[in-house]
């Protein structure tokens, strides 16, 4: 073939090449346009389908999807109170202990009984049966098992003195629960989120094989199915006691990331979805609305080595100074003096908090919490110099700042302080690591020199101490007199307004000696989507709850 | 051949051992996985009880010795977060990831294949600048920032396009555009190279002087030939799609072993993450084995 030839039939081979890439790339696009036009001309899953259709929340986590009542942790929290009730709960207005699966209950002059009656022809879901005082018995029976999971698995067992005998059925809606020691918080142990005792079928679990994996409760919403990591898929329980589900279907996906999260409400497929606060403008700015549950954590500074009474007290912390105590008491107010909180309010958590008066246990929600003396914590750099000098450090001191995520925007607050106290003079490390990390050097109370800013959940009072309590085997974060004093006898007071005054008096004592550097109390701010009309959620929790009150828009 | 196999087979189950030894060490240096598991509030007991079911209450070389006779066993461990057999939670997750790797697979064939042979025909015509263009953009732009793009792009403001999760197909489009860019614009540049080098070789002058239609000599012996260094490549690419990118999978929360991966990390769940990194220990190790294989039988001079 001549030169000539052969270039002829290689051009025309370069235009069939040509042409067959053009159509091919051609129809590549032409495909995907039509399947992505009707796709979204019918959507597939995700996003409400309106009245009666179809809710999908993205939370950060559905569990381990072990649903037998002792392998449930509190993990699996946030979907259980979908599917379950517990015995009481807490008022979303007033923060008070009111019924729930449970119609009255009382306590013994001797602080030893408690009398439970339960709401009567509550059913199980998939018609197995009645709700009676068997069935509570039963569930604190796993609940507290020596192989359980639960959280509060040693508490029960402590309630009960081990025995689940003390637990004495009367009749299919009354019981007494008998306790060795007095436990007169009983009623709010059950209602704060961690604690609840989701009541499920004694019958269901002795006479199913399904048991382990298809978990039935009470509950506005009963299990559908569920893929590890990926999604937990219920449906509306229609006869439910209480508020029907406006939708048929509830979808909770498992998005870990929060950008992530309002990406998918922006696009349509999630309806409600758990936000970082940093997240907080953009989703307004995209039009979409922020939903703030109240109250669900206080947010303080604790200082290392404050273990009063323990070995490992870190006797020359500048903030404790052991010889010196006046002084030590100086600094943590110099501490506490130079933080701005308003601004990290306004800055860092885009207004989702609210002052508050004291550490750990003060809720502006529950006027008990507060004494009308008390004043909000003071900005005040100058006076803040001041004390640094009066403790005997004007030129400051070194510092190491733990940092750790949390459900709240811990990093940003503790950066923000930590610029603060740089202002002020103090040398300041920034430790960005784990909460695992800071559990290790808790456990062996070994948190010299290092500070850290402690969420304390919405808890009962009687619940939140235990964990300061210098009788612990583990996990110390500082210890007070007031605490261990303060704990003992409120446990023991029959009498609800002289356990107030325990309360304010703990508070008092924290407050006086700056321990535990008072902030504020945070929200956690939620995103709706715009298919989404209103929602009702309990103030304190900071798990998706009360799902069955949220209504599509018109 | 199978000497030549057989030596590679030996030093694959070297290479994994060691892996898995490194893997071991470095999860256990992140710190007690009990305090991470359990909640702060459960007590001493439950935390011993959970120690003593999870073997870590042993010393490190024990739990080791344990770990490789299970797996001798075909055993991958359980997950300590879930106590379900890390082999389900990995096979749960599998398709997933390899639906995602093989859409990518095939949209980097598709693309890259013709555009590297092309550009390399027509060199310095507009196909060929527009390939060298894709080709830079594509090994410069993370595969993080793009999928982000992408997502804000088709799935927010033109929302045609779901932004993540895998219901549906169309779920795959934006993940595997976002997952093949990279591998697109490695195969294209060593493909065009190749191409180049064959294309101007004299062989080629033969075939066109015997009369051999373009079409033939470019795609059945230009290319066989251009395509022997691409293979490898294309090997190493492979496994890498198929382990699935982690980044890619968190970025749409696409229910793969890369996320599968990162909740292991975040919970650490010492069971997931041994076991994941072996699964991609071992499909790294395969592909390049597969690879080799593939050489020696294409390349007689090898056999």
């Amino acid at each position: 073939m001549s030169t000539a030839t052969s270039r002829h039939a290689g051009e025309r081979g370069v235009a069939r090449i040509r042409a067959r890439f053009v159509v091919l790339m051609i129809t590549a696009l032409v495909v995907t346009a039509c399947g992505s036009t009707a796709q979204s001309v019918a959507p597939s899953a995700g996003g409400s389908d309106g009245p009666g259709g179809e809710l999908v929340v993205a939370i950060g986590n559905t569990g381990t999807h072990l649903w037998a009542p002792h392998q449930a942790g509190d993990d699996a929290a946030a979907l259980y109170k979908q599917m379950h009730d517990s015995l009481t709960q807490v008022d979303k207005e007033t923060g008070e202990i009111v019924p729930m699966l449970a119609e009255s209950w009382e306590l013994s002059d001797d602080g030893l009984t408690w009398t439970w009656r339960l709401r009567p022809d509550v059913q199980f879901h998939d018609d197995w049966g009645t709700l009676t005082a068997e069935d509570v018995k039963f569930t604190w029976g796993e609940w507290m098992r020596e192989d359980s999971n639960q959280n509060v698995a040693e508490t029960l067992a402590e309630i009960v003195g081990g025995d689940i005998d003390n637990i004495e059925v009367i009749s299919d809606v009354e019981f007494q629960i008998h306790t060795p020691e007095p436990y007169t918080t009983l009623d709010s142990f059950l209602a704060q989120s961690f604690a609840r005792l989701y009541v499920t079928s004694k019958r269901y679990h002795e006479e199913s094989p399904d048991a382990a994996d298809h978990p039935i409760g009470t509950g506005p919403w009963k299990f559908v199915e569920s893929t590890p990591g990926v999604e937990v898929i219920m449906a509306a329980n229609a006869e439910y006691w209480g508020t029907v589900p406006s939708y048929e279907r509830l979808v909770l996906k498992e998005i870990p990331e929060s950008a992530a999260r309002l990406v998918q409400v922006q696009s349509g497929e999630v309806d409600i979805a758990n936000l970082d606060s940093d997240l907080i403008g953009e989703a307004e700015a995209a039009g979409l609305e922020i939903e703030s549950v109240k109250d669900i954590a206080t947010v303080q500074v604790i200082l290392g080595g404050m273990y009063y009474g323990h070995p490992n007290l870190d006797t020359d912390a500048p903030w404790i100074q052991d010889d010196e105590p006046e002084k030590g008491k100086a600094i943590r107010e110099a501490l506490s003096l130079a933080i701005d909180r308003q601004l990290i309010i306004d800055r860092v958590l885009l207004g989702e908090a609210t002052l508050n008066y004291g550490p750990l246990l003060q809720y502006n929600a529950n006027p008990e919490l507060v004494d009308p003396s008390w004043e909000l914590p003071e900005y005040n750099l100058e006076l803040a110099r001041e004390k640094l000098a009066e403790g005997g450090y004007p030129d400051g001191f070194p510092i190491t700042l733990f940092q750790y995520a949390d459900d709240v925007d811990t990093v940003g607050i503790g950066e923000a302080i930590a610029g603060m106290w740089e202002e002020l003079g103090i040398e300041v490390t920034r430790d960005l690591s784990d909460e695992g990390i800071l559990d290790e050097k808790l456990n062996a109370a070994e948190t010299d020199g290092l500070a850290w800013v402690k969420l304390q959940g919405f808890d009962p009072p009687s619940v939140a101490l235990i964990n300061y309590l210098s009788s612990e085997d583990d996990d110390y974060k500082f210890f007070h007199p007031a605490i261990d004093e303060g704990y003992a006898a409120l446990t023991t007071e029959p009498d609800e307004a002289a356990r107030w005054q325990i309360v304010r008096d703990i508070i008092s004592a924290l407050r006086d000696d700056t321990i535990a550097i008072t902030l504020f109390t945070a929200n956690l701010p939620v995103v709706l989507g715009p298919d989404v009309g209103s929602w009702e959620p309990t103030p304190g929790d900071k798990d998706m709850n009360s799902l069955e009150t949220v209504t599509p828009a018109d | 051949m199978t000497a030549r196999i057989a030596s590679r087979l030996g030093q694959s189950l070297l290479s994994l051992l060691f892996l898995l030894l490194l893997v071991f060490a470095i999860v256990r240096l992140t710190g007690d996985p009990i305090l991470f598991l359990m909640d702060p509030r459960a007590s001493e007991a439950q935390e011993t009880r959970l120690r003593e079911e999870l073997g870590l209450d042993e010393s490190v070389p024990v739990q080791f010795v344990a770990y490789v006779g299970q797996l001798t066993r075909g055993d991958l461990g359980i997950s300590f977060r879930t106590k379900r057999p890390v082999a389900e939670l990995i096979a749960q997750r599998v398709p997933a990831t390899l639906i995602m790797g093989a859409g990518a697979v095939g949209l980097t064939l598709l693309v890259a294949v013709p555009l590297g042979v092309y550009a390399a025909y027509r060199r310095g015509g507009v196909i060929d600048l527009f390939a060298r263009g894709l080709a830079a953009v594509g090994q410069s732009v993370p595969d993080f920032w793009l999928g982000l793009i992408l997502i804000l792009v088709f799935a927010v403001h033109l929302r045609v396009l779901p932004a993540g999760g895998f219901t549906s197909l169309e779920h795959l489009i934006l993940p595997s555009i976002t997952l093949a860019l990279g591998s697109i614009a490695g195969l294209i540049r060593l493909l065009r190279s190749s191409m180049i080098e064959v294309l101007e070789s004299d062989f080629v002058l033969f075939l066109r002087m015997k009369g051999l239609p373009e079409r033939v000599i470019l795609w059945k012996h230009a290319l066989r030939n251009a395509g022997l260094t691409s293979l490898s490549f294309l090997g190493i690419v492979t496994a890498g799609l198929f382990t699935g990118s982690v980044l890619v999978e968190t970025i749409f929360n696409w229910p793969g072993i890369g996320l599968l991966f990162i909740e292991g990390v975040r919970n650490r769940d010492f069971g997931v993450v041994q076991g994941v990194m072996l699964v991609f220990g071992s499909a790294y190790i395969a592909a390049n084995l597969l690879v080799d294989v593939l050489y020696s039988v294409l390349n007689p001079r090898l056999r």
